[in-house]
């Protein structure tokens, strides 16, 4: 009997140890969403969906994809790499878990560093957008190298009343050259639930193309895909690009 | 004491006499070879692949029993002799039904994130469970075709030993199958020594031969391939794989009789819009596109080179579109069919570890 009494406590004191380390494992941690929002002006964009340039051209979006690399605050990392693709996954970028007070300031790069660019996309893992299967129509094989940047969109150039979008708009931006580097000193975090914090940045499509001191007129600029005759209409849209996408 | 001793003995040794010529579940994994100029193959966590369940899934691949009156299997409509697709336009199911898509080769599925044109199944294992009931093709329900299966006692041992399964059901068969599916990898045709080359990819001293007999002519055709100038193809089929996950209307049509994508989603924005398909042994494969339209090669090129409809979902990388297509002439067409037949790779299709168990 006291044997067996014995073999009663022994498992109570098991149980019990187990009951201690669910409760310590239950402690979350914090985390922190990254995502872009493209707008058109003040309004969210929505892909497919008519808006109207300064030109008077109506346009449609269809794709808008590019990389960042190194996001960072200073020596901290808030993620190496990260494709946003709006078609497939909408404003989400990048959620990691941290602090927001650990990354007040943000700093990266658009585009894939040089010595990434340039390696065999089939040698990264699945889980890198680096992946040839991932990077998909974002990588080149002529170039060979990774498109930094994306747009593509259709347009309607004639005023006379009838819709017909057939005007294409194709930027893609890639090569070493167009490796852009973007600082933003002050980031703000909201909290949204319980131990998840947020922070937006804005993409405004509308000030690529109609940009105060560089505007593209898409009539004649409506393709680069960053060649070697493209080099103007390229940087123009590197520039522009890169200068419409800010903090919320 | 001794009586009951003797009679639990016999009972012991009948039991184990019933165990069935020793099956035992001890799945050995199967080594998958990955080309080195591929990219990592994703495999699902709950279908990790073993070689019973490769040898499985081949079984399963020829079996005739998957359909109603027992006549047809997936080899029916892709084929080994066919490249793994069939030469009609529509292939033809139980008592002789039709469908209104063409047949897709089975080239390098592992890597596909979507499946069928319209990429209503999003997994392999999704994609094999609609075949077998749908009426224009093996018009079968699943209880009729794992009743079926489970008659014939190698399938029962051959499910036990993949799956440790003494019951089968339509997920294993979808698991087999997937995994036969994944093993059946082209990567050895002329084009992947030329996209090695390219790369800087080692090459063996078999593939540097193959490469010093790459004419000027497939040459050329590669470069017009990916030229922007030139045949403008690479946006949509890339890689070593040869496409990219993605939809996309061609222009074959400036109404649209198929809503393809647009049918899946219920976005407008999709209609018209198909899954780019690899180009790998596209010489093949014929005939093209979704319905099968295009009989030959020759075709296909003078679709994109002036044969381009203009419609509201077009895709904005057919950037000649306005003037019908990419506008090839003679020579370049001749140059980009020479290196679409680099796409060949016989090795795969002849390949004896795909083919039936029992010729």
């Amino acid at each position: 009997m006291k044997q067996l009494l014995g073999f009663f406590l022994v498992v109570l004191a098991l149980f019990s140890c187990g009951k201690d380390k669910e409760n310590e494992s239950v402690i979350e941690k914090d985390k922190l969403t990254l995502q872009f929002i493209p707008f058109f002006s003040n309004d969210t964009l929505r892909l497919d969906t008519t808006y109207q340039l300064s030109s008077g051209d109506r346009i449609q979006f269809s794709d808008i994809q590019f990389f960042v690399s190194t996001c960072k605050n200073d020596s901290t990392i808030f993620t190496p790499i990260q494709l946003f693709d709006y078609r497939s996954t909408g404003f989400k970028f990048a959620t990691i878990t941290g602090k927001s007070a650990d990354f007040t300031k943000l700093s990266f790069d658009i585009g894939v560093p040089s010595n990434w660019n340039h390696a065999d996309p089939s040698l990264w893992p699945n889980s890198s957008p680096l992946n040839i299967t991932n990077a998909g129509s974002m990588y080149w094989g002529w170039n060979p190298g990774y498109i930094f940047m994306k747009i593509e969109a259709k347009a309607d150039t004639i005023s006379d009343g009838v819709d017909l979008y057939d005007h294409f708009v194709s930027y893609h931006i890639g090569t070493d050259d167009a490796f852009s580097s973007l600082d933003f000193p002050q980031i703000n975090w909201s909290p949204i639930v319980n131990h998840v914090s947020k922070s937006s940045f804005k993409f405004d499509l509308k000030t690529v193309f109609d940009n105060a001191t560089n505007p593209i007129n898409i009539r004649l600029e409506n393709t680069t895909h960053s060649g070697a005759g493209e080099a103007t209409l390229t940087e123009k849209v590197r520039a522009n690009y890169c200068s419409s996408i800010h903090p919320l | 004491m001794n009586r009951l001793l003797g009679i639990l003995l016999l009972v012991l040794i009948i039991a184990f006499g019933c165990v069935k010529e020793n099956v035992i579940y001890e799945p050995t994994p199967y080594a998958l070879k990955i080309p080195a100029h591929f990219p990592a193959m994703p495999i699902p966590i709950d279908n990790p692949m073993t070689n019973e369940g490769v040898l499985l899934g081949r079984m399963l691949f020829y079996e005739k029993k998957l359909s109603l009156d027992n006549s047809i299997s997936c080899a029916s409509c892709h084929a080994p002799a066919n490249a793994f697709t069939d030469d009609a336009v529509f292939s033809q199911g139980v008592n002789g039904a039709l469908g209104n898509r063409n047949s897709m080769p089975l080239i390098n599925l592992g890597w596909q994130t979507s499946y069928f044109w319209d990429g209503r199944a999003k997994t392999l294992e999704e994609q094999i469970l609609e075949p077998v009931p749908n009426p224009v093709e093996m018009h079968q329900s699943w209880k009729d075709a794992v009743a079926k299966l489970t008659k014939e006692k190698a399938y029962t041992n051959q499910f036990y030993r993949a799956f440790g399964a003494k019951t089968i059901d339509s997920t294993l068969v979808a698991k087999a199958l997937a995994q036969f599916l994944r093993t059946m990898i082209s990567s050895t045709s002329k084009f992947d020594v030329m996209y090695k080359f390219e790369n800087g990819v080692g090459l063996t001293a078999a593939e540097i031969a193959i490469k010093n007999s790459v004419t000027p002519e497939e040459w050329a055709g590669y470069d017009s391939f990916k030229s922007l100038n030139g045949a403008d193809c690479f946006h949509c089929h890339n890689g070593p794989l040869m496409h990219v996950n993605k939809f996309s209307n061609n222009g074959l049509d400036a109404v649209f009789s198929d809503l393809g994508r647009g049918a899946i989603t219920g976005n407008s924005n999709d209609n018209g819009k198909f899954k780019v398909p690899t180009l790998r042994n596209i010489a093949l494969t014929a005939p093209y596109m979704h319905d099968g339209r295009f009989a030959t090669l020759d075709e296909v090129i003078d679709h994109y080179s002036s044969g381009v409809h203009q419609s509201a979902t077009i895709d904005p990388l057919m950037e000649f579109a306005n003037q019908g297509g990419v506008q090839l002439d003679q020579n370049q067409k001749a140059y980009l069919k020479a290196f679409l037949l680099t796409l060949t790779d016989m090795k795969f299709v002849t390949n004896p570890n795909f083919q039936p168990l029992h010729q």
